[in-house]
C-alpha cells in the first residue's frame, strides 16, 4: 500500500517534466535515400518537440544537423571531423537508424543538412519551417 | 604527350580514402573534395562474344592522400592481367599521329549486419591491389567504406544504377609499399587488360562523372574494336542510325573505319592482344559532356542486327517512366512520346481557338 502510495507521487512529480510544461510532441520520420531527405520541407508549431526517426538507408555515413542557414554554412567551413553531438545534431551510420528530439521554441525558417565533404554542396539539405503556436 | 595519355584510364570512379597511398583514373577526387579532372583513354574490343576492356590506372604518389577506382563491369572476367605497353598509345597515334615523323613516345607512363558482397578475385598486377567483386550497389559500396574509401554522395545512386544491369565490379587501389618497391613515380601508369565473355557489351561512361559538379567536364577517348561497324546506343553525333534511337549527348563518333594494317600489326605483337581478329573495325570516340548529362553507358551491337540494347545503355529506367520497358519496344516508346507531344500540341492549340 506504501509503495502504491510512493509510486502515484513519483508518477505526479515526472509527469510535469513528461508534459515539458504544456508543450506537444510530434514524430517525424525522416528518410535517407541516394544522399537525398525525403521529406525535405517540415513544417511544425512552435513549441512543439520532435521526435525525429532519421532512417538512413544509403551505404554511406550521413548527419542531420538543424540550424539556421548561417549555422549550416558555419558547419560547412567547420572541422569535416566534427562528431556532430550537440543538440539538434547526429550523425547517421550507413545503413542505420537513429532517434534525434529536438524542441522548436520559436517560429522561423531552420535547416537540416549534411556536412560530410561533399554533400551539402550535392543538395543533401532540407528546410524546416516552424510557425506560431 | 603519349605519356600523359597513357596515364589516364577510362571509366573508372573515383573514390577518395583517408589513407597513405593513392590511385588515380579517370575523374578523380581528394579527400578535401578538389577534383582533378583527368581526360581518360580506354579501349573496347568485341569479338567472338567476348569484350576486351584496356584501361590504365596511375599512379599519383604517397605519402598524402589515397584515390581508390571501381570499374562497373558487363560480366565476370575469365581473366584480369596487365595490360600490352602500348595499345592505348598505339590506338591515341592512329587518331592523332605525331606532327613530326620520327617522334619517340615517352615511357609509358559497418555495416556488421549488412551484407558484403563476393569476392569473385584478387590479384595484383604490379603495384595495383585489383578485386573484382559480384554484389549489389549497397555492397559494393559497404565493402568500399569497409576497406577505407570515402565513397561521394553521389556513390549510392551510381552504384544501384551499375548493379541493376550487371552486379560485377572492379576495385582497384595502388599498394604503397608495393609502388615503393618497385619505385613508381608519380604519373606512372598500369594498363590492366580484363577478358569479359558477353552477349551484350557496353562502355561505362556515366561513372566517369562520379563525385564532380553538375557542369563539370567529363573528357574521354573511348577506342572501339569490333568484327564489324557497331551499332551504338545512344547515338553519337557523326553516327547515323535512322531509327530515331535517343542522342548521346556529348559524344562524338570522330573516326568510324576498317583498322589499318599497320595498326592490327602493331596491336598484335602487344601484350595479351592475340586475341583480334585479322581484320577489324575501329571506331574512335570523343566524350565532352557536362557531368550532368553523362546518364548514359555506351551500348554495342557489334552482331550486325543494328539493335543494341536499352538495358545496357543505362536507358531502361528512363523508358520505365514513360512505360514498361518490359513490354515496349523503342520504337513503341518514341511513338508514345510522339503521340503524347502531339496531344499536347493538339490541346494547346484548341484552348488557343477557345479564347
Amino acid at each position: 500500500m506504501k509503495l502504491r502510495a510512493l509510486a502515484t507521487l513519483l508518477l505526479v512529480a515526472v509527469a510535469p517534466i513528461g508534459c515539458g510544461g504544456g508543450a506537444s510532441e510530434r514524430a517525424i520520420q525522416v528518410r535517407m535515400r541516394y544522399s537525398r531527405y525525403l521529406p525535405a520541407m517540415i513544417t511544425v508549431k512552435a513549441g512543439t518537440t520532435i521526435d525525429f526517426t532519421l532512417n538512413n538507408t544509403d551505404p554511406i555515413d550521413h548527419e542531420f544537423i538543424i540550424g539556421t542557414a548561417a549555422q549550416q554554412l558555419a558547419h560547412e567551413r567547420g572541422d569535416p571531423d566534427d562528431p556532430h553531438t550537440g543538440p539538434g545534431e547526429a550523425a547517421i551510420a550507413g545503413n542505420t537508424t537513429r532517434h534525434l528530439r529536438f524542441t522548436f521554441a520559436e517560429p522561423g525558417t531552420f535547416q537540416f543538412a549534411c556536412h560530410r565533404p561533399g554533400h551539402y554542396a550535392y543538395g543533401m539539405k532540407g528546410t524546416i519551417t516552424v510557425t506560431r503556436a | 604527350m603519349f605519356r600523359r595519355i597513357l596515364t589516364c584510364s577510362a571509366l573508372t570512379l573515383a573514390l577518395c580514402v583517408a589513407g597513405p597511398s593513392a590511385l588515380a583514373c579517370g575523374g578523380l577526387l581528394s579527400p578535401n573534395g578538389s577534383v582533378n579532372l583527368i581526360k581518360t583513354t580506354t579501349l573496347a574490343a568485341y569479338h567472338a562474344g567476348v569484350e576486351h576492356y584496356v584501361t590504365s590506372f596511375r599512379f599519383v604518389g604517397g605519402g598524402g592522400a589515397k584515390f581508390g577506382s571501381i570499374v562497373p563491369l558487363p560480366g565476370i572476367p575469365s581473366k584480369v592481367e596487365r595490360g600490352g605497353d602500348w595499345t592505348l598509345q598505339r590506338l591515341v597515334r592512329e587518331v592523332r599521329p605525331p606532327i613530326f615523323a620520327g617522334f619517340a613516345a615517352d615511357a609509358p607512363v559497418p555495416l556488421a549486419a549488412a551484407r558484403m558482397p563476393q569476392i569473385i578475385l584478387q590479384k595484383r598486377i604490379d603495384a595495383l591491389d585489383i578485386t573484382v567483386l559480384n554484389g549489389g550497389g549497397s555492397e559494393v559500396a559497404r565493402w568500399a567504406v569497409k576497406n577505407g574509401f570515402e565513397l561521394p554522395p553521389d556513390a549510392p545512386e551510381v552504384l544501384d544504377f551499375y548493379a541493376s544491369r550487371s552486379p560485377i565490379f572492379m576495385a582497384a587501389s595502388f599498394n604503397e609499399k608495393a609502388a615503393k618497391r618497385q619505385r613508381l613515380s608519380e604519373g606512372d601508369g598500369t594498363p590492366i587488360h580484363l577478358t569479359i565473355p558477353t552477349p551484350s557489351p557496353w562502355v561505362p561512361l556515366r561513372i566517369l562523372g562520379l563525385g564532380k559538379k553538375p557542369a563539370e567536364l567529363i573528357q574521354a577517348d573511348v577506342f572501339l574494336l569490333t568484327d564489324r561497324a557497331p551499332s551504338m546506343l545512344p547515338a553519337p553525333s557523326g553516327f547515323i542510325a535512322g531509327d530515331g534511337r535517343p542522342l548521346a549527348a556529348g559524344l562524338r563518333l570522330e573516326r568510324s573505319e576498317k583498322a589499318s594494317v599497320q595498326l592490327m600489326d602493331a596491336l598484335r605483337v602487344d601484350k595479351g592482344m592475340g586475341w583480334r581478329a585479322k581484320h577489324m573495325w575501329l571506331s574512335y570516340l570523343t566524350l565532352g559532356a557536362a557531368a550532368a548529362q553523362l546518364r548514359y553507358d555506351l551500348a554495342l551491337d557489334a552482331t550486325g542486327t543494328g539493335r543494341p540494347s536499352y538495358i545496357a545503355a543505362g536507358l531502361a529506367s528512363a523508358i520505365r517512366r514513360l512505360g514498361d520497358a518490359s513490354t515496349s519496344r523503342p520504337w513503341e516508346v518514341a511513338l508514345a512520346i510522339g503521340l503524347a507531344l502531339g496531344a499536347a500540341v493538339a490541346l494547346g492549340a484548341r484552348r488557343f481557338a477557345l479564347r
